[in-house]
C-alpha cells in the first residue's frame, strides 16, 4: 500500500459537516483549471484528515482550524460558511490565513502533497509519473569543450 | 548489565561513512573492529525512490529532521534556539542514506584560516597532509568528476567522468561563462560509469530518498562490505548510553541497549566516536564518572561548543523553456568556487561556493523547494506550479561558517530518547559574518540567474532547514586548553580515545564535508595502525 492510500485508511475523525466545510476549502486551495481537476476531486479533503488524523495534537489543529474557519466566517456553522460566494469564502480563507499560521501552513503544504501525489493529477498535467528508480532518465554526457574559458581564466585557489 | 566476554581492539560508535572508512582501514590491517550502529542496514526495495509516492515519504517517514521521521532508530533534537534545524540518519551508511553525494574536497586555504585571514584557528594539518587519505577515499568511493580544475590543487583522473548536467546546467554554463566565473562539473559521489562492482547512475533523480541501483557510494555499499570480508564486527540496533572509563583513567568501552532492548556493555582497548558532530558530543557529555564529572574529554571545556553548520542561502530562477529539472541527481550539478577566498571589500571574511541543484517532483515543487515557500493558492495556482514545473534551477550558496562558543550541543534536561538516554539541544546563532555573507550570496546568485536568462527569481536568505553539516564540536588542535583531540583525532584528556566523525572539524571551509571527514578518519586509522604498540596497551 503506498502512503497515499494509507493515509486514506487512516481513522475519519471529523463530523460530517466538518469534512463537508474541509472539502469546500481544498478546492479553495486548489480549484478546477484547464483540463485539471481540483482538489476535493482527487480525494484531498481525505488526505488532509487521514495525515491528521494519527495524533491528537494533529487532530486538535485541523478541527481548530475548521473552526476558526467558521468564526471568521461570522458563523458558527460550517453550514454558513458554504453558502458564501467562493469570492467571500476566499475573503475568509484570506483573514484564518494570517490569524492561525500554523494551521494554514499544514493546510496548504497537505493538500500541496494529497494533490501532487495523486495520479490522476500527474496524468492531467502531463507530469512524469512513475517511480523514479530504477529505471531513471536519459541525459547527454558531460561536454568538456564548455570548459576551455574557465581553463584559460587560470588558478582559481589560494595555496597554503 | 549482561558484561560480553569478548574486548575488542577498537570500537567504533556509529557505521556511518566515517565508521566505515575508518573500520575498512583498521580491519585490512588485521586489527580486530567492533562497531556499534543504533541504525539498521538499509533495504533498498523499501527506498521511496521507487514507489510512486516517493514524495510523500520526504515529509514523513524519509524527512531529513529526525524530529519529524521519529523512528525507533532516531532519537530527538531540541531545536527550539537554532537559527538551522540539523538532519541525519540512522542506519549502516548513516547520513548519506539520504545525501545528495557532493563529494568536494576541503581546499588549502581552508586549513590555514588564522594564518591568511587572521580569524578562528588553523587546522594542526594541511591539506596536503590529506591528500594521500584524499586520494585514498576518492579510490574507495569512486568519484565522478573531472581532474583539472582550476579551484584545486592538481588531483589524479576522477574514477568515473563526469555527470551529465542536462539542460539546466548547459544554461546556467552559459550564464558563468558571461559573467567570467569560475565554474566546474560537480565531484560526486555517485558512479557516472560502471566502477567496484556497482552500476552506473540511472539519472533517476532522488539519491535523497536512497538510491535503489546503488549508483550513490554510501559506506554501506563501498566500506563496510569490504570491513566486514575483513572479519570487522558490525552490531546494528545498538544504541550507545555511554562511553565507560576504568579506574585509570582510560576509557575501556561502551553500555549500550541491543536490538531486544537489553543493556550490554562491550569492552575495548581503544574507542573511537564516529557518531557524527551532535551524536559524538552528546554520548561524550552524557559519560560522566567521578573523574570526569564534565563528561569525557571534556577538560577544556569545549566538547559540544563550536557548532558549525554550513548557512545555505538559495535562489531559484525560472525559466521559459522546459529545462527537464527532474531528470538526474538532485544535487550535483554545477558548481563554483569564484566566492570563496577572502575579499575584504565584501564585509566580511572567507567565503561560499555556488553549486546549483535539479529538481525533485512536483509536490516538492509545488512546496517551493529549497524556498521554503509554496507557490500559491487559490485561482492562481495553476499558473505558477506549471511555471514553475520543469522550468526552474535552482542554486544554493553554502558559506563557511567560523566556531562561535555560543553555538553548540548541549543535553536536553528533559528529552530523552526512546531508552530514556537523554536528548541534544542545540543551540545556534547565524553569525554577522555569515549573515553579510548569505546576504551578498543572494545578490551573486540572482546576478546569475539573469546573466542565464531567467525570466524570474526568488531567494530565501537563510535557509532553516539546511543543517546537513554537522561540524566542530569536538574539535583538533595541539593546544589542551583549546581543542578536545590532537591532530591525529586523540582526545587530550584520555589517551586511548578517539574522535573520527565532523565534531573534529577547527572551521568549516566553504564545501559539503563528507569527502574531508572520510580522508580524517583514514588518517586517524593510520596513526592507529602505526602507533598501536603505544594506543592500544
Amino acid at each position: 500500500m503506498t502512503t497515499y492510500e494509507h493515509a486514506h485508511e487512516r481513522s475519519n475523525f471529523l463530523s460530517p459537516n466538518r469534512r463537508e466545510l474541509l472539502t469546500a476549502v481544498v478546492d479553495l486551495i486548489i480549484p478546477p483549471g484547464d483540463g485539471v481537476p481540483g482538489a476535493s476531486e482527487v480525494g484531498v479533503a481525505a488526505h488532509v484528515e487521514g495525515i491528521n488524523g494519527v495524533a491528537p495534537h494533529t487532530r486538535a489543529l485541523l478541527a481548530n482550524g475548521l473552526k476558526a474557519i467558521e468564526a471568521a466566517g461570522g458563523s458558527t456553522h460550517s453550514q454558513e460558511f458554504l453558502s458564501l460566494s467562493d469570492d467571500d469564502r476566499t475573503a475568509v480563507l484570506k483573514q484564518v490565513e494570517s490569524r492561525e499560521p500554523v494551521f494554514f501552513a499544514m493546510l496548504v503544504r497537505e493538500t500541496y502533497s494529497g494533490y501532487y501525489s495523486s495520479p490522476e493529477v500527474l496524468r492531467a498535467k502531463g507530469l512524469p509519473l512513475s517511480a523514479p528508480q530504477p529505471e531513471g532518465y536519459d541525459i547527454e554526457p558531460f561536454d568538456a569543450s564548455l570548459l576551455e574559458g574557465v581553463r584559460k581564466r587560470g588558478k582559481a585557489y589560494r595555496d597554503a | 548489565m549482561s558484561g560480553g566476554t569478548d574486548i575488542a581492539d577498537i570500537l567504533v560508535i556509529g557505521a556511518g561513512m566515517s565508521g566505515g572508512a575508518f573500520t575498512w582501514s583498521l580491519s585490512e590491517a588485521g586489527f580486530q573492529v567492533t562497531c556499534l550502529e543504533q541504525g539498521g542496514w538499509p533495504i533498498p526495495s523499501r527506498y521511496p525512490s521507487t514507489h510512486e509516492d516517493w514524495e510523500l515519504h520526504l515529509s514523513s517517514d524519509y524527512h531529513f529532521d529526525p524530529n519529524v521521521r521519529g523512528l525507533p532508530e532516531d532519537y530527538p533534537v531540541n531545536t527550539d534556539d537554532s537559527a538551522i534545524v540539523p538532519f541525519m540518519y540512522n542506519a549502516v551508511g548513516g547520513s548519506a542514506i539520504h545525501w545528495g553525494a557532493h563529494f568536494p574536497r576541503m581546499r588549502p586555504s581552508d586549513f590555514r584560516v588564522k594564518t591568511l585571514d587572521g580569524v578562528a584557528d588553523d587546522w594542526p594539518l594541511t591539506y596536503y597532509d590529506l591528500e594521500p587519505y584524499f586520494d585514498l577515499n576518492d579510490r574507495m568511493t569512486g568519484v565522478a568528476g573531472l581532474a583539472g580544475n582550476p579551484a584545486y590543487p592538481p588531483m589524479p583522473p576522477r574514477q568515473t567522468p563526469p555527470l551529465g548536467i542536462g539542460k539546466q546546467g548547459n544554461k546556467l554554463a552559459e550564464g558563468f561563462e558571461r559573467l567570467g566565473w569560475h565554474w566546474w562539473p560537480a565531484e560526486s559521489a555517485i558512479n557516472s560509469a560502471p566502477y567496484d562492482g556497482r552500476p552506473a547512475c540511472t539519472y533517476g533523480g532522488p539519491c535523497v530518498t536512497g538510491c535503489y541501483v546503488k549508483a550513490k557510494s554510501s559506506a554501506d555499499v563501498t566500506y563496510w562490505p569490504k570491513a566486514i570480508a575483513n572479519g570487522a564486527v558490525l552490531k546494528t540496533g545498538a544504541r550507545v548510553a555511554e562511553i565507560t572509563v576504568g579506574p585509570d583513567g582510560l576509557a575501556d568501552g561502551a553500555v549500550y541497549y541491543d536490538a531486544q532492548g537489553v543493556v550490554q556493555h562491550q569492552k575495548a582497548r581503544v574507542v573511537v566516536m564516529a557518531a557524527n558532530g551532535v551524536g559524538t558530543p552528546r554520548l561524550l557529555l552524557n559519560s560522566r564518572s567521578a573523574l570526569f564529572p564534565d563528561g569525557l574529554a571534556n577538560g577544556s571545556g569545549l566538547v559540544g561548543k563550536n557548532l558549525m553548520f554550513h548557512p545555505v542561502a538559495a535562489t531559484v530562477g525560472i525559466f521559459e523553456d522546459d529545462l527537464e529539472g527532474y531528470k538526474g541527481p538532485l544535487a550535483c550539478s554545477v558548481t563554483s568556487y569564484e566566492h570563496c577566498e577572502t575579499d575584504r571589500s565584501r564585509g566580511f571574511v572567507r567565503g561560499y561556493q555556488l553549486q546549483s541543484n535539479r529538481q525533485l517532483g512536483p509536490v516538492n515543487t509545488s512546496l517551493g523547494g529549497p524556498l521554503e515557500r509554496p507557490v500559491p493558492w487559490g485561482d492562481s495556482h495553476h499558473e505558477a506550479f506549471d511555471a514553475r514545473f520543469g522550468r526552474i534551477i535552482p542554486i544554493a550558496a553554502l558559506g563557511e561558517d567560523l566556531p562561535e562558543l555560543h553555538n553548540e550541543v548541549v543535553l536536553d534536561p528533559a528529552l530523552t530518547d526512546g531508552h530514556g538516554i537523554p536528548a541534544p539541544k542545540v543551540n545556534y546563532k547565524m553569525s554577522e559574518n555569515s549573515t553579510r555573507m548569505m546576504e551578498e550570496a543572494v545578490a551573486r546568485m540572482e546576478e546569475l540567474m539573469e546573466a542565464a536568462g531567467a525570466v524570474g527569481t526568488g531567494s530565501n536568505m537563510t535557509m532553516r532547514g539546511a543543517g546537513w553539516h554537522l561540524l566542530g564540536t569536538a574539535r583538533m588542535g595541539t593546544d589542551a586548553d583549546t581543542s578536545v583531540v590532537d591532530g591525529h583525532g586523540r582526545a587530550h584528556d584520555v589517551r586511548n580515545l578517539f574522535v573520527i566523525d565532523g565534531s573534529l572539524f577547527v572551521t568549516s571551509g566553504a564545501v559539503n564535508p563528507t569527502s574531508t571527514i572520510q580522508a580524517l578518519a583514514l588518517w586517524v586509522a593510520d596513526y592507529i595502525k602505526n602507533n598501536s604498540r603505544h594506543v592500544l596497551d
